[in-house]
């Protein structure tokens, strides 16, 4: 069947080609960089500045600044505090992304009919507009006198206005909610549009309810695109560090990205920023990797 | 790295801009290192170390009781007397952001006929790395007082020909010769500025003047949720030293640097307060902050950025008669400049007292001249009389402390202490 699939007389490598310039650019935006910071990492430090300096031959990297950062997110310290607030922080905001984009996603997929368009457009709006200003639009929205204040008050929620942006978690939480819920709808959306409609309605028709057919088809179905959607806005979250700058910049909320910029801004602490976006790194790819694996295995199932 | 106030990552929130930090500011000068390899530091002959006054000839951390009088080198002359400006060029400055009155340089240009261009840089690393490796040719640069010292000993600066610098005298006397260049041999002053406590007066519940201890402002949970300090290790430390009682706010002293660390934790858990970089004259003027660790320079800007309902007249500024925290600017001409004559008459264009003038009302930040007096800028209208004591007088320079450079083992022990209050941890 491959013969026929390609061009008669062409190369088996010919198609393939057509990426390779992509791929390379790619793999070079991302392997050379990379490749810099672990010089960094597993560099030296300047006797007399204590600024650090890369050693870029493999060979004669030094491991006592990553394996330090390392040991002190693994058993104390206030890298390991940052982490797992990060951790927390980006969990509950994941989770709440999901409790809110995926009925969403379900009923654009599902139910509307007419109002599809708009809605898949009014869902790709906020992107015209960058991360950045839509955080810095709900500091405005957020201020002691902004719109939320103002309404709470006149609905008679609450008394006095309420400082959102002195430093708490939750607002940091919702804000990272707001920022990343785009990225996880549309994914969603497009994992649930693909289930075959004809299996909910042999569910349907061998007597399910609609909510059992929820649970016992549709959502099973749509495993793999929580899965990938829930990748997506994982991996930026974790290193998110100004919706926290804009939302708080109170030290009490500050995420792991936020202790790597303050390290890469200062003069001595490049080894420490690197080798922290390196554990980072690692721990990301972890998370790939059972990703992966998953999807690898759904793939299989589903051929069988 | 002295922390300077008009560092654009406290100005601009752009994520560009907080990226653009390169890998390169980690490397360190090679020149100046290897130079420094030889001096043990700031002129002590201690054992173990080379003593501070080998190879260079003076110290690299000079302070006021151990002031620095540059060498003039054979191979790093100063201009001739009497050259003609050069003509039929680009004249580059090489500055912060936001300044020098764009206006200003561009008048310059006209009366001498040529080019004129603005080149910012980002922080002081990047600055002198630029100049170091020869890819900027810049006529005049703003350095650090912390940076000078490395700068003249690896050659990068050149002397000053004073010949053409006349308007010098317009300077404080004693800033004429200061303890970071005496005799002004490579430098001269462009702005001084002060560090002390902001506030919007009629929200706060007790003025700064009104405790027993200013500073306890920011302990003070009564304006919860409205306090704001600068995201910058040195200021916090220096004001929190002070505020103890500790009067060297460059002390290396561990007890007193761990108990500053415990009463900061206490401050930001008292009152919620926030690390910012911006706040003193872009947030507290519009009601965000009620108090605002704060730059003079800013508090006088922060006339200009006032709304919600709140005017001019209800900042305040709070100093300590003596024993702030104090910081100056210099000009000082890199020794690769193409245009040195027309960067003399610069420097001395920029001393003038009508132009020195002319270039605070746009830039906030105060020329160190004798003639720019407390009751005229008032009386002129360029600040407020509520924020009088953001002027800064030339006594205070004398009186108050600068926040000098450490040691790099000293400065690791502040540096990991604010790790730990900026983490959340301590």
């Amino acid at each position: 069947m491959s013969e026929q699939a390609k061009g008669v007389g062409l190369p088996g490598w010919f198609w393939q080609a057509f990426a390779a310039p992509g791929v390379i650019w790619l793999l070079l935006l991302f392997i050379v960089p990379f490749f810099a910071i672990l010089a960094i990492s597993m560099g030296t430090r300047d006797p007399i500045f204590l600024a650090p300096v890369p050693i870029w031959n493999p060979l004669d990297w030094n491991t006592e600044t990553f394996t330090g950062v390392v040991r002190e997110i693994l058993f104390g310290g206030p890298h390991q505090v940052v982490f797992i607030r990060t951790l927390a922080y980006v969990g509950v905001a994941s989770v709440l992304s999901l409790v809110i984009g995926y009925p969403v996603a379900y009923y654009i997929a599902r139910h509307a009919h007419r109002t599809k368009m708009i809605l898949l457009i009014l869902l790709i709006a906020p992107w015209w507009i960058s991360y950045l200003m839509r955080m810095l639009a709900w500091v405005n929205l957020l201020e002691d006198r902004g719109l939320v204040n103002s309404l709470l008050q006149k609905i008679g929620l609450i008394g006095g206005p309420i400082n959102w942006l002195n430093g708490r978690p939750s607002t940091v939480v919702l804000g990272l909610v707001y920022g990343y819920i785009p990225f996880l709808i549309l994914p969603l959306y497009a994992a649930i549009d693909r289930i075959d409609q004809s299996m909910m309605e042999a569910s349907r028709d061998l007597g399910a309810s609609p909510a059992r057919t929820f649970v016992r088809v549709t959502l099973p179905l749509s495993r793999q695109g929580i899965l990938a959607a829930s990748v997506i806005i994982l991996l930026p979250m974790f290193g998110d560090y100004y919706t926290q700058d804009l939302l708080s910049a109170n030290p009490r909320t500050s995420m792991f990205a936020n202790a790597i910029s303050r390290l890469l801004f200062s003069r001595t602490g490049g080894a420490e920023g690197s080798s922290m976006v390196i554990f980072l790194s690692l721990f990301l790819v972890i998370l790939m990797f059972y990703y992966l694996v998953s999807t690898a295995r759904a793939a299989r199932e589903y051929e069988r | 790295m002295v922390f300077h106030p008009r560092d654009p990552r406290f100005r601009s929130l752009s994520r560009r801009d907080f990226l653009r930090r390169s890998l390169a500011t980690g490397v360190a000068l090679p020149s100046a290192a290897a130079i420094l390899a030889a001096c043990g530091g700031d002129g002590n002959d201690n054992a173990g170390g080379s003593d501070g006054t080998g190879d260079i000839g003076f110290s690299l951390t000079p302070t006021p009781d151990d002031p620095v009088t540059y060498p003039i080198y054979d191979d790093n002359p100063m201009i001739e007397s009497d050259l003609e400006p050069e003509t039929n060029t680009t004249f580059t400055i090489f500055n912060w952001i936001d300044y020098l009155w764009p206006k200003k340089l561009r008048e310059f240009g006209e009366k001498y006929g040529v080019e004129v261009e603005y080149t910012t840089f980002y922080n002081s690393e990047t600055a002198v790395e630029r100049i170091r490796n020869g890819e900027l040719q810049a006529d005049v640069y703003f350095p650090t007082y912390d940076y000078l010292p490395r700068l003249v000993a690896a050659k990068l600066m050149q002397p000053l020909n004073h010949d053409y610098i006349p308007n010098l005298a317009n300077a404080w006397p004693s800033i004429q010769s200061p303890f970071y260049d005496q005799d002004s041999k490579y430098s001269v002053p462009y702005t001084i500025y002060t560090t002390g406590i902001e506030y919007l007066a009629p929200e706060v519940a007790k003025a700064p003047e009104e405790y027993d201890n200013p500073y306890d402002i920011f302990w003070d949970g009564a304006n919860a949720g409205k306090v704001g300090l600068y995201d910058e290790y040195r200021e916090v430390f220096s004001m929190t030293l002070l505020r103890n009682g500790v009067e060297d706010i460059n002390t290396a002293d561990e007890a007193a640097i761990e108990q500053a660390k415990k009463d900061i934790v206490d401050a930001i858990a008292a009152t919620n307060a926030r690390l910012t970089i911006n706040g003193a004259y872009a947030k507290l003027p519009t009601g965000t902050f009620y108090v605002h660790q704060s730059w003079s320079g800013d508090a006088v800007a922060a006339q200009y950025y006032t709304a919600n309902g709140y005017k001019p007249g209800d900042l305040g500024f709070w100093y300590p008669d003596s024993g702030g925290v104090i910081g100056n600017d210099m000009m000082a001409i890199p020794a690769n400049a193409k245009n040195p004559v027309l960067a003399h008459l610069f420097i001395n264009y920029m001393l003038e007292d009508r132009i020195g003038l002319q270039n605070f009302g746009w830039v906030g930040y105060q020329p160190p001249l004798s003639s720019i007096e407390p009751d005229t800028l008032v009386k002129d209208g360029w600040v407020p009389e509520n924020l009088r004591s953001a002027i800064v007088t030339e006594d205070q320079f004398g009186s108050n402390e600068l926040i000098l450079p450490l040691e790099p083992d000293v400065d690791a022990k502040y540096l990991d202490a604010w790790e730990e209050i900026t983490s959340g941890a301590g």
